[in-house]
């Protein structure tokens, strides 16, 4: 029996109503959130667990668009501000078509890189909250 | 029917739904450009269990041999790609500039797609 496995091609993502995932060359939601801890007591089996809080981000590389409204212009101007996030996930799929959204704070990238090279913009979008995932269709 | 092999058989099926262009089904035979040849491909074995996880094809798109070579292949080349990537789980890579047999000791001007279907 093969492995069901997929290649990464589409996905959705929008930040506040624009859509950007044409400019997305790589994309991962972490998990940043702690272990939960675990309290132990003077009775066997009795031990429980207490949750972490949440800490969820999104790492971003895209390819820069410094137009107006394009992904850097976008960043630029929404630094250090709360906007609406949701990515979808193989879209194009039935059955694994999934969903994450939620609201990141965002925090302006950092701009440059090498001679004759293609500008991209690298930002880590961070969740305020865990965000909320969804099974589209 | 192998995995792989139903991965062959989609990616036939996609490309004979481009207008114009002949699908050659088997190695070694004469040739009539513009057309499609896929050799057997690569395999991958990333998961456990006996069978493969990824088949890596070479795909060859074929033009005649004339002074609108570039024009042919770049005119073909959107075509074929997007053909290829209507199949399940595959995704095309690189498009190299080669060449292939066609059959009466003749080559024939080609790229070749690489073309890596997740089998499933």
């Amino acid at each position: 029996m093969t492995a069901h496995n997929r290649k990464l091609t589409q996905i959705t993502f929008s930040l506040d109503g624009t859509e950007y995932q044409a400019q997305v060359k790589s994309w991962t939601l972490n998990n940043n959130t702690d272990d939960a801890e675990i309290f132990y007591v003077f009775e066997p089996g009795e031990e429980f667990a207490e949750e972490a809080d949440a800490s969820w981000s999104l790492d971003l590389t895209m390819y820069a668009d410094w137009r107006a409204g394009g992904i850097g212009d976008f960043l630029m101007s929404h630094d250090e501000t709360d906007v609406a996030v949701v990515l979808d996930h193989h879209p194009d799929i039935v059955g694994e078509h999934v969903r994450w959204s939620g609201t990141v704070h965002l925090k302006a990238p950092n701009v440059g890189g090498d001679v004759r090279t293609t500008e991209e913009i690298d930002t880590t979008l961070t969740f305020v909250g865990k965000p909320t995932y969804a099974r589209i269709g | 029917m192998s995995a792989a092999a139903d991965a062959l058989d989609a990616l036939f099926v996609a490309l004979e739904g481009v207008d114009g262009l002949r699908v050659v089904r088997g190695i070694g035979l004469q040739v009539d450009p513009p057309a499609v040849v896929i050799p057997p491909p690569n395999l991958t074995w990333s998961a456990m269990g006996d069978d493969p996880t990824d088949a890596t094809f070479s795909v060859g798109l074929l033009v005649v041999n004339n002074d609108r070579i570039t024009e042919q292949l770049l005119y073909w080349q959107p075509l074929v790609v997007a053909a290829l990537q209507t199949v399940d789980n595959a995704v095309v890579t690189t498009a190299a500039l080669g060449s292939w047999p066609a059959g009466g000791g003749t080559d024939l001007p080609a790229y070749l797609i690489t073309t890596e279907v997740g089998l499933l």
